[in-house]
């Protein structure tokens, strides 16, 4: 869910508790007619593994899409909820190949309309559940509660640890006089025992993470604070830095200027980019998007910018290291930039509404494509299923489409990519 | 999860506690038995919302057993194994603790659920359709009492007991219907939850708990029924049992 969308559904939310249920509000699903859950056959992994597969969170069908690289066709969907009949809003995901393993936070989000008149009398926040699921059947193997509204999760480089962020913007409204209150934890998993290791306070309403490549540091984007957290897990206890984007961290919470959210790291760890989605902002608008150099932590004014014809989200870097590619919402493209300094446009590439709605978040794969998450229609209007776009690395022409479910949100593969 | 299932059987085995036979024996006693979760507040056993084959008189919220273990999927599509069924109900409604299904009551359980199973026969091993809308609504004025009464003894009297006085009820702590509804919701702020029309709201709060039993919002330790289980019929004729004075 991005940063607007999740005010409004906020403030839908708030609206609905205070009394003012709205019969033409409809839920952010189908199930007004009937709940069908995707009905497949289970699924096997073949003969050789896990390679060649990628893996898509369908956040609006409690599910997980399984598409064959090779062969070029989505294999499977697979549901992957474990609260009975509700919204368990599987988001992002990571796979470990090496332990068998499909981790996934639920964020179980408020509906935007009652279940029933007894629910009607308010809804609780519900804690999220992080869980693991083994990669060859999707058997649960293990789960644990972490904070509600779970963000972005991520395993460390050695698939020891998950760090899940926590986007939650109710905290920050429910506290609006204390900023200590305000911030969400991020919450570190032993993903062997599947137990917290560390709940660390670290911003308001984080979102989007990278973790360096010797696991010992992780970054995340603080949407409320106009920050970037810089948290360092080589002491016996973690310690935050809040690294403001611009002069100091947002006075105001709840209406951050800038509002950090999405983040894309250099595979050599040199540099964190911070896409911001500023809460105002309307079909069109343009956010901010700036490098954070790691090794001085700071952020690089040379490689800085707030004319993309969009909001940019998830991106990721050329083979080679010297571009990253980044899709843009508002005005749905996907953009080529320098990796260095000056930041530089490359290349822009419209996106129709035909070939992709809402792009969200691209990931380098084994083949060395590009993979496009695009979340297709979800609004009051109509709720179409989402697609997968695999984009030639160097022309970024489409050269594969795979159908996914409802609200695709993320995308990992059984293999690094090349 | 045939492999495990057999698995599960051959460690029963191997251990020389419980032999193969034995396994299923035991799994089908305790399918009867509310005990095995050994939770005080549990009033069900397997067999209170599943029958073992289809048909019978009841209206049950639980799917057939016989060929689940063999199943692709179960709950309406929302899970694939039927280890994480089985808990579900064993969590859920039965309070149990997860970890139990992996001992030897559980394995035994497995065992039995797979002896209704056996090789080679197709017998109920298609998914069983379940169908729950999330979105409540009242299912309207016109039901008729006395076909309530008809389909209550189908799909409540089982867990409540007789209407009114709750006569032959799982266990005492278990509602006593209409009166417990009633005197919980008759008071309720009913503009909170956009409705004007009191018998309405209460209707409403009969079809939710029915749909949804203790989920989406809704608390408690009642199974929810599938609109494959329990008509909208049935539920309309059911809800107009229920009013407020």
């Amino acid at each position: 869910m991005n940063p607007p969308n999740a005010l409004r559904a906020l403030a839908l939310t708030a609206a609905l508790a205070a009394g003012c249920a709205d019969d033409s509000v409809r839920y952010p699903t189908s199930l007004d007619a009937g709940w069908q859950p995707p009905r497949s056959s289970r699924w096997a992994q073949p003969d050789g593994g896990a390679a060649g597969y990628a893996y898509v969170s369908n956040s609006l069908m409690n599910s997980v899409s399984i598409l064959d690289l090779a062969a070029r066709r989505t294999v499977t969907t697979i549901p992957v909820g474990v609260v009975p009949l509700a919204e368990n809003g599987p988001h992002h995901l990571a796979v470990s190949v090496r332990d068998n393993a499909l981790y996934m936070p639920l964020s179980f989000p408020p509906p935007s309309v009652p279940s029933g008149p007894h629910a009607a009398h308010g809804s609780s926040t519900r804690p999220g559940v992080l869980i693991k699921r083994a990669l060859d059947d999707f058997r649960l193997l293990g789960r644990v509660d972490i904070d509600a509204n779970p963000g972005e999760m991520l395993l460390s480089p050695d698939g020891r640890r998950a760090f899940v962020s926590h986007f939650d913007l109710r905290r920050a409204q429910a506290h609006p006089n204390d900023r200590a209150m305000q911030r969400s934890n991020l919450v570190v998993i032993n993903t062997r025992t599947m137990e917290r290791e560390f709940t660390v306070p670290l911003c308001v309403a984080a979102h989007g993470m990278a973790v360096a490549p010797d696991g010992n540091t992780v970054y995340a984007a603080c949407y409320g604070e106009d920050a970037l957290a810089v948290v360092s897990l080589a002491g016996a206890r973690p310690e935050v830095t809040l690294v403001p984007i611009r002069g100091e961290l947002a006075p105001n919470p709840t209406s951050p200027t800038y509002g950090p959210y999405a983040i894309t790291a250099a595979p050599d760890g040199s540099t964190v980019w911070v896409g911001c989605s500023p809460p105002n902002a309307s079909a069109g608008s343009r956010g901010l998007f700036i490098a954070f150099d790691t090794a001085t932590r700071r952020f690089d004014a040379a490689r800085t910018t707030t004319t993309l014809q969009g909001t940019p989200f998830f991106g990721a870097y050329s083979a080679d290291g010297n571009s990253l590619v980044v899709p843009l919402q508002g005005r749905d493209a996907v953009v080529r930039l320098t990796a260095a300094a000056p930041l530089r446009v490359m290349e822009q590439r419209a996106m129709s509404a035909d070939d992709c709605v809402l792009p969200h978040v691209i990931s380098r794969g084994p083949d060395g494509l590009f993979y496009l998450v695009c979340e297709g229609r979800h609004d009051r209007i109509r709720e179409e299923p989402g697609t997968v776009l695999a984009l030639h690395p160097d022309t970024l022409d489409v050269v594969a489409r795979y159908p996914v479910g409802e609200y695709p949100d993320a995308i990992v593969f059984s293999e690094a990519p090349r | 999860m045939r492999r495990a299932l057999a698995l599960c059987l051959l460690a029963l085995s191997c251990s020389g506690e419980v032999r193969d036979g034995t396994a299923v024996e035991l799994g089908a006693s305790l399918a009867a038995n509310p005990r095995v979760t050994r939770s005080q507040y549990n009033p069900f056993a397997c067999l209170t919302c599943h029958a073992v084959r289809p048909g019978g008189d009841r209206a049950l919220p639980g799917a057939p057993l016989q060929g689940a273990a063999r199943r692709p999927s179960f709950w309406g599509g929302e899970v694939t194994h039927l280890r994480e069924a089985v808990q579900r109900c064993w969590v859920d409604f039965m309070r149990g603790d997860a970890r139990d299904l992996d001992a030897r009551d559980g394995q035994a359980i497995s065992a039995w659920l797979e002896s209704l199973a056996p090789a080679g026969s197709t017998e109920g091993t298609a998914p069983v359709p379940r169908t729950w809308s999330r979105t409540i609504r009242d299912p309207g004025a016109t039901g008729d009492p006395a076909q309530g009464r008809v389909a209550w003894q189908r799909a409540c009297a089982y867990c409540h007991g007789a209407l009114d006085t709750g006569a032959g009820r799982l266990a005492e702590f278990v509602s006593v219907l209409p009166a417990a509804t009633l005197a919980e919701h008759c008071d309720d702020d009913i503009a909170v939850a956009g409705y004007t029309d009191r018998q309405a709201y209460i209707r409403g709060i009969i079809a939710e708990k029915t749909r949804h039993g203790s989920f989406l919002g809704y608390a408690g330790a009642m199974p929810p029924f599938a609109v494959e289980a329990l008509s909208d019929d049935d539920l309309r004729h059911i809800a107009s049992l229920f009013r407020c004075p």
